[in-house]
């Protein structure tokens, strides 16, 4: 599967050159990218250095100038970092049709976006959800700070199915119910509900105070419909509904311009609730996505 | 309705073809999509249940492919139109053969023949009709059309088997008799010629019942009585049987008996060397070992019992007198020939001496004519015109090229040039035994002579049997062997002037005429009794059909006539016709009547069904236009 790629050494490595696009997380320091600790206000302690002029006389450490006679000033981690979850649809839609493996790419996006996240010091998170039988199914992972946790993500992803109805809204719900304080939140959606649903779910997640940013995925195929000519047997993926049609001529291209509309009525949304919104059509489209789409669009920097 | 040439509906495959490629071009795929949403557009312009729909096109190909196939399977319409008479008629052909009558537990086959018959005559409804034919040599109208029950079989009753083989021409001939709508049953014990078999129009009505089985037979097949006290006999006996068997024979003359055996491998001959017969007459060989067929089982000959016999041969050309010594020697080697010019009977010499109350057996005079000759038979070749004060025959001009009628190859009659001939007209009481024509082209052929000029004749006159030759002998005519049907004419001649009149010998099937004044009884070898009259020229006439003895008896005199048989054809009766050789062999246990009887005609209907496809081709190609781009509706959606 796609998202298997999401821990590739080499793709890892060229994800640790790009860095998301947040525009209230680092406090101290203007520039183009963090590196290193930077110190600030907090409350837990990491190291010790030589008192220079100018330097917070609060945090010179006493009890070392009175044993040493030295004037060594006591550093602290600071508290900048923000919580990044990356929400995934995993209903039944994301699994079809099956040969594009949206949900894949869906959590291909999810894994890279997170490991963006943790290179900048932040703790990422990935959650899943779908309206199944016995109701909201939802699969969060644990956050992760640290590069070193970041391959823990990866039972998660590869264990992530698609089944169940959308439940774009309900799935928000769910989780601004744990009450995190507000920080980025990705939602990576076919968006193949009605438009009430997923504009109901983006404005919770904006009243929340989350900085929001919406990824809509579709695949190769879904996309271009370049479906195979001639009779077809439709069956809907999640609501199981099946229709005949001809798949020629006019019925193409009515498709696509039923495809256009959804998406061009998603991303004006998007774009009066200053959402960013960017379109990942297709899994060849990753790298294309992840280095022109998302930069241009402000997700990532 | 009927099809000439059911096979072709073979290609009526085509059909199921035709459905499956439908049915692929109508296939649908199975595709799981993320939304229905997305087809909204698409699906609210493409109706339910698409699938289901009925194609134009597909009916229209479907009929057409079907028309084609059936016009090219020749199908025809039957129709019953009115009939004049009753609702079914079948018509009973029976082959009276030699070999029906072979014997197999006790009934001929032609009894076999009679019982499937009679079972078809029991289960026909009681307003049935039929009729019945018979042949071997000739189809014989047995009975006309009848719904007369009884009166049918008492006629296939009657039925007997002749000695004849019979003659395919004779069972094309009934059977074309057997014509109309009705039902053919054909009786016989050998299969039918495959042109029958598949004449469109006779198969579908002919039932053929094959009777017998494969029996043992054995025949004689020729008998030499050779030369009293002088030189052998030989007999000729085949085995028909598949495995040997000793056969057991009798050679009898009168006073004179003579039993022998020969043992013949399978499906051979033999030939049984008898004799030399010390008495003359008339010889007769049968076989005593008992067999299935047994009009092959006699044969007859004669052989001259006297010594001393003299013919005299006269003529002014010394090497017509040398040829007719040799031909006369030939026909009977104990003959004694004196040849002379009949200048030297003329002056009164008679140059030999038969010795007190003697007379000549024979006397043969060319060109000429000597009276006064005692001999107990004349024969004249191209006679002078004092003929005709002597015997009742009237001498005419001559002509230059001459032809003699002989059999050909195949069984029709040719014209021989000969050359020079007198032409003759007999009287009453003559015989005319071969005719010819008087053309004067070559190669004339049979057909094309204006009319039947008698050539050979045989007669009785005062002066006791004569016989007239019209065509001249000259140049050694007799000798030709281009000629050879002269030279078989005269000595079948030669052969019934030394024979005694009170004896003929025949092959069955030929025609015994004889003269006589008055009616005659004719005694069959079958028992059986008939009287037979005269024709206009004085003569009586019967068909050897029975194999054996008849006799002839006219007043204050009797005639024997010995008929022979043998056909190497007839006689195999263990050379049964396989079943896989019957096409639509007779199934006695069919239905006994299928097909009505009245006018049935046949209408064919290629052209109709060719003008059917053709129309609906047309339709096609309309829809075809109709549906394509820019015009009608969108395509498929």
């Amino acid at each position: 599967m796609i998202e298997a790629r999401a821990f590739d050494p080499q793709v890892l490595a060229w994800l640790e050159r790009l860095a998301l696009g947040i525009q209230r997380s680092r406090s101290i320091r203007v520039g183009e990218r963090s590196v290193g600790r930077i110190q600030g206000v907090g409350i837990e302690p990491e190291n010790f250095r030589n008192y220079a002029p100018g330097d917070d006389l609060r945090f010179l450490d006493w009890n070392v100038f009175a044993r040493l006679d030295d004037l060594v000033t006591r550093t602290y981690r600071a508290t900048r970092q923000i919580e990044i979850t990356v929400l995934v649809d995993s209903s039944a839609s994301m699994g079809a049709p099956y040969e594009d493996d949206k949900l894949g790419l869906a959590l291909l996006l999810a894994a890279a976006l997170a490991y963006i996240a943790i290179c900048d010091n932040n703790s990422a998170r990935l959650v899943c959800f779908s309206r199944t039988r016995g109701g909201l199914h939802v699969q969060a992972s644990p956050f992760c700070r640290r590069l070193e946790t970041y391959p823990d993500l990866r039972p998660f992803v590869t264990a992530v199915r698609s089944r169940g109805d959308t439940a774009l809204d309900e799935g928000v719900a769910a989780f601004l119910s744990e009450r995190r304080p507000a920080g980025l939140a990705i939602l990576i959606s076919d968006f193949l509900v009605d438009a009430a649903e997923y504009e109901s779910a983006l404005a919770r997640l904006l009243t929340a105070g989350f900085e929001t940013k919406a990824i809509h995925v579709m695949g190769e195929r879904e996309s271009t419909g370049s479906f195979e000519a001639g009779l077809c047997m439709l069956r809907d993926a999640e609501s199981g509904e099946r229709r005949e049609l001809v798949m020629a001529g006019e019925a193409i291209e009515l498709y696509r311009a039923k495809v256009a509309e959804l998406a061009q009525r998603l991303a004006g949304f998007c774009t009066r609730h200053a959402i960013a919104y960017a379109q990942a059509f297709g899994v060849a489209s990753f790298e294309r996505v992840m280095t022109r789409e998302l930069p241009r669009l402000g997700v990532i920097r | 309705m009927g099809f000439g040439s059911p096979q072709n509906l073979l290609y009526l495959a085509a059909l199921p073809v035709l459905v499956l490629i439908y049915l692929r071009a109508r296939s649908r795929r199975n595709l799981e999509v993320s939304s229905l949403r997305l087809f909204e557009e698409v699906l609210r312009v493409t109706p339910r249940g698409r699938r289901f729909q009925t194609d134009r096109l597909f009916w229209l190909e479907a009929a057409t492919l079907s028309a084609l196939v059936l016009a090219l399977s020749g199908a025809y319409l039957k129709h019953r139109t009115a009939s004049a008479g009753p609702a079914r008629l079948d018509t009973l052909v029976f082959d009276l053969g030699a070999s029906m009558g072979a014997q197999e537990g006790g009934q001929s086959r032609l009894d076999r023949a009679k019982q499937e018959a009679f079972q078809i005559l029991a289960r026909a409804a009681p307003d049935d009709r039929f009729s019945v034919i018979a042949y071997a040599l000739e189809a014989e109208l047995r009975h006309a059309e009848s719904a007369d029950r009884a009166s049918i079989k008492a006629s296939v009753a009657a039925l007997a088997p002749v000695a004849v083989a019979p003659r395919p021409a004779a069972l094309r001939a009934a059977l074309m008799r057997a014509g109309g709508p009705s039902r053919i049953d054909l009786f016989t014990d050998r299969a039918v010629p495959e042109t029958l078999m598949r004449d469109p129009v006779l198969s579908p009505r002919l039932h053929v019942h094959l009777v017998g089985a494969r029996a043992e037979n054995f025949a004689i097949a020729a008998l030499d009585p050779g030369m009293v006290n002088t030189t052998p006999g030989m007999l000729t006996v085949r085995n028909f049987s598949d495995s040997l068997h000793t056969i057991g024979l009798e050679i009898s003359v009168p006073n004179e008996r003579i039993k022998t055996s020969a043992t013949i491998p399978p499906r051979s001959q033999a030939f049984i060397r008898f004799g030399p017969l010390k008495h003359g007459g008339l010889v007769h060989a049968r076989i005593a070992t008992p067999d299935a067929l047994a009009a092959d089982n006699d044969r007859y000959a004669y052989t001259e019992g006297s010594q001393g016999r003299h013919a005299l041969v006269v003529s002014p050309s010394a090497e017509v007198r040398a040829d007719l010594s040799r031909i006369l020697i030939a026909v009977d080697p104990q003959l004694s020939v004196i040849a002379v010019e009949p200048e030297q009977l003329r002056a009164g010499h008679e140059p030999y001496d038969l010795g007190a109350g003697q007379r000549l057996a024979l006397v043969v005079m060319h060109d000429c004519y000597v009276r006064g000759i005692r001999a107990g038979a004349r024969l004249i070749i191209f006679p002078s015109r004092e003929v005709m004060v002597h015997l009742p025959v009237r001498v005419g001009r001559i002509v230059e090229h001459a032809q003699l009628r002989v059999a050909g190859f195949g069984g029709e009659d040719r014209l021989l040039v000969l050359g020079r001939a007198r032409m003759i007209e007999p009287g009453p009481g003559v015989e005319t035994l071969a005719s010819g024509a008087a053309g004067s082209g070559m190669g004339t052929p049979a057909g094309a002579a204006s009319s039947a000029v008698p050539m050979v004749v045989l007669g009785n006159g005062e002066a006791g049997r004569f016989a007239v030759v019209a065509f001249d002998v000259r140049n050694h005519l007799l000798l030709d062997p281009d000629r050879a049907g002269a030279l078989i004419a005269t000595v079948n001649l030669m052969k019934r002037l030394l024979a005694p009149l009170s004896l003929r010998i025949v092959s069955t099937g030929s025609w015994v005429r004889l003269p006589s004044a008055a009616a005659v009884r004719l005694l069959r070898p079958d028992g059986t009794a008939t009287t037979l009259r005269p024709d206009g020229q004085r003569m009586v006439h019967f068909q050897a059909l029975l194999a054996g003895r008849y006799r002839v008896e006219k007043p204050g005199e009797q005639v024997e006539v010995m008929a022979n048989y043998y056909d190497a054809a007839e006689s195999d009766l263990a050379a049964y016709p396989r079943a896989s050789a019957l096409a639509p062999a007779g199934d006695t246990q069919s239905p006994a009547f299928s097909v009505p009887t009245g006018a049935t005609s046949t209408q064919p209907l290629g052209g109709l069904l060719m003008a059917f496809a053709l129309a609906l081709f047309v339709i096609e190609t309309g829809i075809l236009i109709a549906r394509a781009p820019g015009r009608g509706k969108p395509h498929d959606v």
